[in-house]
């Protein structure tokens, strides 16, 4: 008789739909740890009518591609970040990682407009490269173009390597 | 083979039907399916694609009556002696269709590019579009 009790299937349901959530994350957070920190999250701005929208409570992720290349003097990292202001970005290089962060505005809630598809991702994201050890971050430089951030890091150690004799 | 695009009714759900994953299926090459938020209003549809690296003179928009098509080329630019520590191989064309509704005006699609982002704005017909009807007295 208890099993029939609304109060019971209540607390049983949230508790299957919090296992489901745990589940989903669970899967996000491996997928995650796959892709090199490639599928970045955004997180968007609670707004007002919130509550009841699914779209506001389900993450929302996109591929931030990355890329890492060298030439004899400097470490090169791109990384794509389209649709951007430069004000709303924020790129700093902390040890031996460079991180991006920004927000992308979405357009807002326009009357009258009504979505068909919405597939890009806008909110606050932040996407983290490794970055080899011989750097001289004091003197990056970070360009915009084209929807891609490009940070130019200059090498410290451009010399070959030092052999050592074995006695 | 191509996405659906068809301005509807508030009433009724709009529906995409779409079999491709991210790499479309052409045998000769591989390509990137760029994301697209698409709304529609009053006088016709806005599509935004991320495009990011590519130029506005590599940009291609074709639209015919019931298509549109949009494709955009990636250009790293690569200093000499350039290797790579780590990048994955991917495509470097951007391609992506739509079938459009007749309702659309095909002959004045209007596009911009800012930023990575292709914003591509397609009028209803004018004769198509929601008018106001003055109702006279008497």
């Amino acid at each position: 008789m208890k099993k029939m009790d609304p109060k019971y299937l209540r607390s049983e349901l949230e508790r299957g739909i919090a296992r489901a959530w745990e589940g989903l994350t669970e899967g996000w957070r491996e997928m995650l740890s796959g892709s090199s920190g490639a599928l970045t999250r955004f997180r968007r701005r609670a707004s007002k009518g919130a509550e009841g929208n699914a779209g506001e409570q389900f993450p929302s992720w996109s591929l931030l591609q990355a890329e890492c290349w060298e030439t004899a003097q400097s470490v090169i990292v791109r990384v794509e970040v389209p649709g951007m202001n430069k004000e709303d970005l924020d790129v700093s290089i902390q040890g031996s990682t460079l991180c991006i962060r920004g927000e992308k505005h979405s357009e807002g809630e326009h009357k009258g407009r009504r979505y068909l598809l919405m597939e890009r991702a806008y909110g606050r994201f932040e996407r983290t490269v490794p970055l080899p050890s011989h750097i001289d971050r004091k003197h990056a430089e970070v360009t915009y173009h084209s929807g891609v951030v490009t940070v130019i890091v200059p090498k410290t150690e451009t010399l070959p390597p030092q052999r050592l004799t074995v006695k | 083979m191509s996405d659906q695009v068809t301005p509807r009714p508030a009433n009724k759900p709009a529906t995409e039907r779409s079999g491709e994953n991210r790499e479309g299926r052409d045998t000769t090459q591989s390509f990137l399916r760029p994301p697209v938020d698409i709304f529609e209003d009053a006088d016709g549809i806005t599509l935004h694609l991320d495009m990011p690296g590519v130029a506005r003179d590599r940009v291609k928009i074709d639209a015919d009556r019931q298509t549109l098509s949009i494709e955009g080329a990636i250009q790293i630019p690569m200093a000499e002696g350039m290797e790579a520590i780590y990048a994955e191989v991917h495509s470097t064309q951007y391609r992506r269709s739509f079938t459009l509704s007749g309702e659309l005006d095909t002959e004045r699609v209007d596009a911009s590019l800012n930023d990575g982002v292709l914003t591509v704005r397609i009028p209803r017909r004018a004769e198509l579009r929601p008018r106001k009807i003055e109702v006279r007295a008497g």
